[in-house]
């Protein structure tokens, strides 16, 4: 088993923040539990302003005004019909006021009081129990309820359906909004009827709705006022188009947009809708003419900076590259404001005009500078080190120049580690980083002990699309320390320069819990003694990820990869043993300890492989809006030489597992049971961990 | 005297803390200092004088993600109009004020907002211009949290039925920056992204919404929609306001992003867990001895 205390840790601490958000001490609340009372009393000293741990001045408007902040928040919370009572406390007496909904009770308006205590009774809670959905037939049945009910599981809570009038409203403008974008745009609804049970809290609701014709548009001009000058020309349009609110916004911005970057700041745009031919009944045809006035041409004056002196304007000027004495493009300097953001070293940028209007405007970008230096201690628990202390020193805009480095060190019962980075953000201003480190760490693997120490340098980038790109020279010295050296010859004193090459591009729908979508994955290293290695080796490592959602509510995950190392002189003088591929543990092969499904040597130590594949298959079945099980295989297939020159036996695991989503990912319980352990392999193993596993 | 068919009247109002809506959505508060006076020409009734407008509070539902389509009009300034007589024919010239004077709580987001306004014309036909500011405020989306700028609400003497928007805020994680702007009008707000390194709206969108830099399907966008993650003051949004989680630009070893959370307890204190290079995941308490 994999201890995790760390999660525990942090469940500790949270609930002790929660605990501590408890407001004033005068004014109280009762009968929702411990973290309701405490929920209901930050959000109320929030409202009123009230200060924590601080009495409050208790008069009658605040607490008339606390008792109906109660009983509104009751409500959106779908107890419709909540019960607030105060008892308060003046001079030793003691009164008695209730409030139910409609709120009708007053207090003397003179009235003051020491303490207050708010006992809530909120009664049913009212949630959707059946929806009827009459009229439309764009969308399906299943998809429309998901609009009221969002999730369909095996075991749904009430709390999972609350009903409130403002969600019910809500959620059929959706249905509306989804009909106006399929071109309904005069969708309507014709009836509604709500029954709620004052006992059980269920609500049945039966809904009707009237689409309406479906609008397509007909015959597009634009009309154009540019400096005086009135130009009219016709936009080709497919016939069919759909006339949506998008469509709408969409050709609003192409024509401001043009406007904009020509240097037209104030330029207005709007649409004329005109009825046109109507070519059948269902279907109703518009005409659109655009008008766009572009207004006067504005010049850009100069370009100012206010707050932060310590940085060079030089760097933040070369992040703007905006032309002075030219057009004023808006676009641009909105895309200016944003690169100086993301520098990283302002906790905000605003932007200004001076003056506000007129043909030369100064563009003025006001900065506020975040945090500079900072020095962290830290002390924690990690699955694998255990426990943990180190510090860390992170200096921003060093120098003035927006660059940025970073000092670390930690020790573990299983790890040290020290590590100095200098990075460049906005690298030749664009998004790329470009950083160097130094690093020295020691980690104590299953079996045996790794080293490793020197320097890299390299940049990263994202593209638009979201492909993920880096480049690394390093320089280092690996070293491994094993205890049957005689049993398997490797090389394990190395100095491995080398060029690495990174790629990643992700198409889930979710990073922390994905549902649905893909990702693949590829990193390619060559170590040459031309760039100052000892060794010569490549090593390549692909890989991706596949979700499927097979219904509502059970998912097919599936995770594919796989791994080389090879070199064209001596594997054994030239391959270092840090290098190699060691899997099993509760990301990999779960019937297995960490590192545990990889090649042994004859005494049955874990020697890593040259060459290896794994599958790994999930069937999730979510029976709860944050509550499902799993179903896995792991199988994984290893090469202890080349690239599968000396195959062992494939390696398979079956296992079952519990989840519960969280913000920070599910909390996953597993049991894997190998079906074919070795000779020493234990029958499997239980892991309890955080995260998703591929 | 003789020539009058009303008497003259000269009425003081005035109050402190005075409770003067209490809505399901607002409740507002204010010092009253007003004076109700008949003219001394056929002008009739007067209502003048000062509302400092202070300790109010508004719950809102805005959600600019999903716009709220339930078909009602929205309501329009002035917001009020009595034409019974004999109020129809009173006239007002009253200012109202509030430095910071109502806190707006939604599921979303959280600002304090200072008012300037003035109401002249008259009970029939109310006009109210000015404007309403926000200074400051935070917006939170799942995947990032928008740094209000200073903004404002405006209603301008040449169109008084209209309410103008001009906010905007930024938010930058990871590598990203977005910066949002609301613009035109209450009934028709312009809610524009944009973002450094560029991306597509549906992008931007799903960025917000799940903290993803990139991915396909808008199948969790959906779900967000729907449930409302972040639902009004649940216990959910007392954490996620102080929980920032990042997906790094690093992947593990095994191919996995590098996922952080901090939850800040307070300024110096901090609760961090991450994955880290070797697929291990590790809690720490944080203490900030120095900053700067």
């Amino acid at each position: 088993m994999t201890p995790n205390p760390c999660k525990w840790l942090i469940a500790a601490v949270l609930i002790g923040l929660v605990s501590s958000a408890a407001a004033q001490t005068n004014l109280s609340i009762e009968g929702m539990g411990g973290f309701g009372n405490r929920r209901l009393n930050a959000r109320l000293a929030f409202l009123q302003n009230l200060e924590a741990k601080e009495s409050a001045s208790l008069d009658a408007s605040l607490i008339e005004d606390s008792a109906f902040l109660l009983v509104e928040q009751l409500k959106r919370d779908g107890h419709l019909s909540p019960t607030v009572r105060a008892i308060i406390t003046k001079d030793d007496q003691i009164y008695f006021v209730e409030w139910q909904v409609p709120y009708t009770t007053q207090l003397e308006i003179d009235a003051t009081a020491d303490s207050v205590l708010f006992q809530i009774e909120p009664g049913v809670l009212f949630h959707y129990d059946q929806i009827q959905v009459e009229g439309i037939q764009q969308i399906e049945a299943d998809a429309l309820q998901r609009y009221f009910i969002p999730s369909r599981f095996l075991i749904e809570t009430k709390r999972a359906k609350i009903f409130t009038e403002e969600n019910l409203d809500r959620r059929t403008g959706r249905v509306l909004r989804s009909l106006t974008d399929l071109g309904f745009r005069k969708a309507r609804v014709v009836s509604r009827n709500v029954e709620k049970n004052a006992v059980t809290g269920a609500v049945s609701i039966q809904l009707k709705f009237d689409p309406g014709p479906l609008h397509q548009i007909g015959r597009v001009v634009a009309r154009i006022d540019r400096n005086g000058v009135l130009e009219e020309t016709e936009v080709d349009v497919p016939t069919s188009t759909l006339l949506t609110q998008e469509w709408e916004r969409s050709l609003q911005s192409t024509f401001r947009s043009d406007a904009y970057r020509s240097g037209y700041p104030d330029a207005q745009v709007r649409l004329q809708l005109e009825p046109g031919s109507t070519s059948g009944d269902p279907i109703t045809v518009t005409n659109i003419t655009i008008i766009t006035d572009w207004g006067v041409p504005v010049t850009l004056g100069n370009v100012g900076f206010k707050g932060d002196a310590t940085t060079s304007r030089d760097v933040l000027k070369r992040q703007t590259e905006l032309k002075i004495g030219g057009p004023l493009n808006q676009p641009e300097v909105s895309e200016a404001r944003r690169k100086i953001m993301a520098l990283g070293i302002y906790k905000d940028v605003s932007l200004r005009f001076e003056p506000q209007d007129g043909e030369h405007r100064n563009v003025i970008f006001e900065l506020e500078p975040s945090t500079r230096q900072e020095l962290k201690l830290l002390a924690g628990w990690g699955s694998y080190e255990q426990l943990r202390v180190g510090f860390n020193w992170e200096h921003r805009n060093p120098f003035g120049r927006a660059h940025r480095y970073e000092i670390e060190a930690k020790k573990s019962f299983k790890v040290s580690y020290a590590n100095a980075t200098y990075s460049i953000p906005q690298a030749f201003a664009t998004p790329a980083i470009l950083y160097s480190n130094i690093t020295y760490g020691y980690r104590e693997e299953p079996s045996f002990e790794r080293t490793s120490q020197g320097a890299a340098i390299g940049i990263t980038a994202t593209s638009t699309n979201g492909l993920r790109i880096g480049l690394e020279y390093g320089l280092f010295k690996e070293q491994a320390d094993r205890n049957n050296e005689e049993a398997f010859e490797s090389q394990e004193n190395a100095t491995v320069g080398s060029l690495t090459l990174s790629l990643n591009y992700d198409q889930r729908n979710d990073l922390i819990a994905p549902s649905a979508g893909w990702n693949i994955f590829g990193e390619f290293k060559t170590a040459n003694e031309m760039i100052g290695s000892s060794v010569n080796f490549q090593k390549l490592e692909i890989g991706g990820s596949f979700h499927y959602a097979i219904s509502q509510s059970t998912r097919l995950h599936a995770g594919l990869r796989g791994g080389s190392i090879f070199s064209q002189n001596q594997a054994e003088t030239n391959i270092p043993f840090n290098e190699r591929f060691f899997n099993g543990g509760e990301n990999t092969v779960r019937g297995y300890r960490e590192d545990g499904a990889s090649p042994l040597d004859a005494e049955g130590s874990e020697i890593g492989a040259e060459t290896y594949a794994l599958l790994n298959l999930e069937i999730e079945q979510r029976f709860h809006s944050k509550f499902s099980t799993i179903l896995f295989l792991d199988t994984i297939v290893n090469s202890r030489q080349g690239f599968f020159e000396e195959v062992t036996d494939p390696l398979y695991t079956l296992g079952i597992g519990l989840r519960y989503q969280t913000v920070i990912g599910p909390v996953r319980a597993e049991y894997g049971h190998n079906l074919n352990p070795r000779e020493n392999d234990r029958a499997g193993a239980f892991h309890l961990s955080i995260g998703f596993p591929f | 005297m003789t020539d009058r068919t009303e008497p003259l009247w000269n009425l003081t109002v005035a109050g402190l803390n005075v409770p003067m809506v209490r809505t399901k959505e607002m409740i507002l508060r204010g010092d009253l200092d007003v004076k109700v006076a008949t003219g001394q020409s056929s002008e009739g009734v007067l209502v003048s004088g000062t509302l400092n407008l202070l300790r109010s509070t508004l719950l809102v539902d805005f959600n600019p993600l999903a716009p709220n389509l339930a078909g009602s009009t929205p309501t329009r300034p002035p917001f009020f109009r009595i034409t019974e007589a004999p109020f129809a024919e009173w006239r007002f010239d009253l200012k109202l004020l509030g430095d910071q004077f109502m806190r707006v709580c939604s599921p979303y987001f959280r600002t304090t907002l200072s008012a300037n306004m003035d109401l002249k014309g008259s009970f029939a036909n109310p006009e109210l211009s000015g404007s309403v500011r926000n200074t400051g405020g935070e917006l939170h989306f799942p995947g990032a949290k928008f740094s209000l700028d200073e903004g404002e609400a405006f209603i301008e003497a040449g169109r008084p039925d209209v309410v103008q928007l001009d906010f905007s805020g930024i938010a930058q994680k990871a590598s990203r920056v977005i910066i949002m702007e609301v613009s035109q009008t209450l009934d028709d707000p312009r809610v524009q992204f944009q973002a450094t390194p560029p991306m597509s709206n549906a992008a931007i969108v799903r960025f917000l919404a799940t903290g993803s830099n990139s991915g396909g399907g808008l199948g969790n966008v959906g779900l967000y929609l729907g449930q409302g993650m972040l639902g009004s003051g649940s216990l959910n949004s007392m954490v996620t306001e102080n929980l920032t989680v990042d997906i790094g630009n690093q992947t593990t070893r095994s191919g996995r992003s590098l996922i952080g959370a901090r939850y800040q307890i307070s300024p110096q204190w901090a609760v961090e867990g991450d994955y880290d290079v070797n697929g291990a995941y590790n809690a720490n308490l944080i203490w900030s001895i120095f900053k700067r």
